[in-house]
């Protein structure tokens, strides 16, 4: 530091880095070429570059990103979705006459195999569209995917649980994010999310991009399926095998409860989702049986002691949906079950559990 | 709101509408952009700021009458009073505790009810910056509130600069109306907003990964792993705060302001004074020119002169966060600064400038000069002084061939590398655009693609955040 003041060592004599300028990154640098271009007319001066990057990304949205099946080579949220539409192709659909809507509980729970052997009809005149994690706005949209396709469609058996009509938060959920118009993100939107719902509506790639991420993870790894698997005998996904560990205990069952019923809020996007779906089901003469499947005695209770009130709501609006599209709707008991032998959680049965619910339902609901 | 969130792009892209098509209403835009942009904070912050700025605008203009020159000292203890109730009320209060040994219940009322407003320290010095400017004669006070206030409130610089001055800015803001952007500066900017998401987005994100867990377990770090989490850390604050930076000014290019540079490449610097030229450029020269010369700068005695770069730098610590860790941090660089003061009086044997000017000397000083700044980051980053002191003893005690052969090193030294790419590429920006262009289209076209999804692939979740928003 000299004795100037002005000089001192502190901070910089005068403003460094005099190269960041748009002068000296493009006029300088192809001044000539820059001629040219305006020569050559807009595009040019937009660069080719970028119109060419423009339809790449363009083609990838429409080709890739916006496909289920590409989802389905590793098969997570949204790539259920593709196995569940390359198992439906695989079907003969005219023969179909009872659907199954629902989540993971539903389809562990109402295979269509079992109903078809308790009801006495064939196998194929079932078919299970449940989805982990399904809510009620993916069964809606599930159904508007295949409601052309389904002509001699009688019976849909929609499994209701609290989770799928919580819409706090709605838009972040992945099988929202792959389904949901302009017009229902809006619906979903907050402050928070508004961005993340209007950017991920114009690029899908952005969107799912956790989706997508796994996958790339699983190339390197080499667990990419090559192929979508189709699950043809089983008339829809497979019932999930596998036991959580600690599934089975009292804390367990309140994680859950605490899941399903965080920021309780059942009216928004998902809910009239649904009840669009069920209008349409009514409207063209389709029986619909909405039933709430049994859950372990560790859950009710989960549910009864902590969040009773957003039960009750769940409850009254199930009642007032079944009443207004004159649906059938019931909660499926447990004292039947015994939770050691026939559930694999606390709230999702085991094959065990799924042949006494499949007896309950083809007894009740289809014979 | 920051800008590699979705949010800051909807409403980027809402503003640059009619931005572009209603030029003669530039001013309005931008004022009402920036109370959207902090109103995202909260209202009551909101509130508070333009209450701050409305206040300073007022003194402004009644100090320069005869009689009123009360106001500036009045509106300067106004600002820093400001900054100190809400960033160091709580600071202080647990440091008198601390040293008294008596827990007050003002500051359990502190810890629950004070807030740290977002940007409060870079909106202060902007206000600090004008008053003394105008007081100093360097600055005409605008009559125009709402340039005051886009001074002041400007969003890209607004929660963690680059600190602007009014004569650098307020000019812009009178021409704005006027001015035609060009396309070239469109293209500058988007060029300059893409190197901050890069920078952000694939290196600082992952690399706090690495850092994080590292920190956390300080005390339990073998020497030659407190290497590793400085190195980490050190690379990860200068990726995150330059890509800041970087954005800030692409998006200025973008709106047809032109911004300070805050970054040139710190770590190829080889003194104390030469990193504070090319790290956090417009806070170096904020501290130089109001509180170093304001201190007297070097005007007095040789002393006197090392204590106002000592003291300097131990409040550009402060500045950034009420803890004694980052004061140690601060008071280090001053430290050093004061110390490579006295080095320099050696230059005057020919022999030894000589040999300062040779390129050994430098690669010399640059190797030791970044490991010294490596080092002085522990205390900016560590959570306690105890956490910062551990680190450095077993820094202290690392064997350097083991340092320098360990698997980590890799991925620092090809650090270091990108870091020395980025000082070739600015250096040769001209000629770096004009290769690329040579490079054909589709492939051109191929590349922006694949940037874009490995921008997406490193984008996880929703949350988004800056280390220096904190400050």
């Amino acid at each position: 530091m000299t004795s100037s003041t002005s000089n001192s060592s502190v901070g910089p004599e005068k403003e460094a880095g005099g190269s960041d300028s748009p002068d000296g990154f493009v006029n300088r640098a192809d001044g000539s070429r820059q001629a040219r271009s305006r020569r050559r007319g807009p595009l040019r001066r937009i660069g080719l570059g970028l119109l060419v990057f423009a339809l790449l990304v363009t083609g990838l949205e429409i080709f890739v990103f916006r496909s289920a099946a590409f989802y389905a080579h590793a098969p997570g949220f949204v790539g259920q979705i593709g196995e569940v539409e390359a198992t439906f192709d695989a079907e003969d659909e005219a023969k179909i006459h009872t659907i199954i809507l629902g989540d993971s509980m539903s389809r562990d729970g109402l295979r269509p195999t079992l109903l078809a052997k308790a009801s006495g009809e064939p196998a194929d005149a079932f078919f299970n569209f449940s989805l982990s994690g399904g809510s009620a706005f993916d069964m809606a949209h599930m159904y508007a995917s295949v409601e052309d396709r389904l002509p001699n469609l009688q019976t849909a058996i929609v499994a209701v649980q609290e989770h799928q009509f919580n819409n706090d938060d709605a838009g972040t959920d992945s099988k929202f994010r792959y389904y949901a118009n302009l017009q229902e993100r809006f619906q979903a939107m907050n402050a928070h999310n508004y961005g993340e719902l209007l950017m991920g509506w114009t690029l899908k790639s952005y969107d799912l991009r956790g989706e997508w991420r796994k996958m790339v993870d699983k190339y390197g790894t080499g667990d990419l399926y090559d192929r979508v698997r189709v699950y043809k005998d089983e008339h829809g996904l497979p019932a999930d095998p596998t036991y959580p560990p600690k599934g089975k205990t009292k804390r367990y069952a309140e994680a859950t409860a605490e899941r399903w019923f965080a920021d309780y809020e059942p009216d928004g996007v998902r809910t009239k989702a649904f009840e669009q779906m069920l209008r349409k089901l009514h409207k063209r003469g389709v029986r619909i049986v909405m039933v709430q499947l049994p859950r372990s005695d560790y859950f009710e209770q989960a549910v009864g002691s902590g969040y009773a009130a957003d039960e009750r709501e769940f409850q009254d609006l199930m009642g007032r949906l079944a009443k207004r599209y004159e649906a059938e709707y019931a909660r499926i008991p447990n004292d039947s079950l015994d939770f050691e032998r026939e559930f694999r959680d606390t709230n999702h049965v085991n094959p065990e559990g799924a042949q006494w619910v499949g007896d309950y339902v083809a007894r009740t609901y289809l014979n | 709101m920051v800008f590699h969130s979705p949010n800051f792009f909807v409403f980027f892209l809402l503003l640059l509408l009619p931005y572009f098509l209603w030029r003669s209403k530039r001013n309005a835009l931008l004022a009402v952009a920036n109370v959207i942009f902090y109103a995202a904070s909260g209202l009551g912050m909101l509130a508070l700021f333009l209450a701050v700025t409305l206040i300073v605008f007022g003194c402004v203009h009644l100090m320069r009458r005869p009689g009123f020159g009360w106001v500036y000292q009045a509106a300067l203890v106004f600002c820093i009073v400001n900054l100190c109730v809400f960033k160091y009320s709580l600071f202080l209060l647990s440091s008198i505790s601390g040293v008294f040994s008596v827990h007050t219940a003002l500051q359990g009322w502190a810890a629950e009810h004070i807030f740290l407003p977002v940007g409060i320290s870079f909106y202060t010095f902007h206000l600090i910056s004008y008053l003394v400017d105008v007081r100093r004669g360097t600055t005409v006070p605008t009559p125009s509130f709402i340039k005051f206030w886009i001074y002041v409130a400007l969003f890209p610089q607004l929660v963690a600069g680059p600190i602007m001055r009014g004569n650098e800015l307020i000019p812009q803001l009178d021409e704005i109306e006027k001015k035609r952007i060009k396309w070239d500066e469109i293209k500058f900017g988007i060029y300059l907003f893409g190197v901050g998401l890069v920078k952000k987005v694939i290196f600082a994100d992952p690399l706090a990964g690495i850092a994080n867990p590292l920190f956390a377990r300080a005390y339990e770090l073998t020497p030659v792993e407190s290497w590793m989490a400085a190195y980490t850390f050190g690379f990860q604050i200068y990726f995150d705060f330059s890509a800041y930076s970087d954005m800030a000014l692409g998006i200025g290019y973008i709106l047809g302001i032109k911004l300070v540079q805050n970054f040139n490449l710190p770590y190829i610097s080889g003194s104390p004074s030469e990193f504070w030229k090319r790290w956090h450029i417009s806070l170096s020269r904020w501290i130089r020119d109001y509180i170093y010369i304001g201190l007297g700068g070097s005007r007095r005695s040789p002393a006197r002169t090392q204590f106002n770069l000592f003291a300097a730098m131990m409040l550009s610590g402060l500045w950034h966060g009420a803890m004694w860790t980052f004061v140690i941090w601060g008071a280090l660089h001053g430290l050093l600064q004061a110390i490579h003061r006295i080095m320099r009086g050696l230059d005057r044997w020919p022999r030894i400038k000589r040999l300062r000017q040779s390129k050994a000397y430098r690669i010399a000083a640059v190797s030791v000069f970044f490991h010294i700044v490596i080092w002085t980051w522990v205390f900016f980053r560590a959570q306690s002084f105890g956490e910062a002191w551990h680190m450095t003893t077993q820094m202290a005690q690392v064997n350097w061939i083991a340092l320098f052969t360990d698997s980590g090193m890799a991925l620092i030294v090809a650090l270091y590398a990108l870091h020395l790419f980025e000082y070739v590429l600015r250096r040769r920006q001209a000629e770096a655009a004009r290769w690329w262009h040579v490079v054909p289209f589709p492939v051109r076209g191929l590349l922006y693609a694949a940037l874009l999804l490995v921008l997406f692939y490193y984008m996880e979740g929703d949350a988004y955040d800056f280390i220096y928003f904190q400050f």
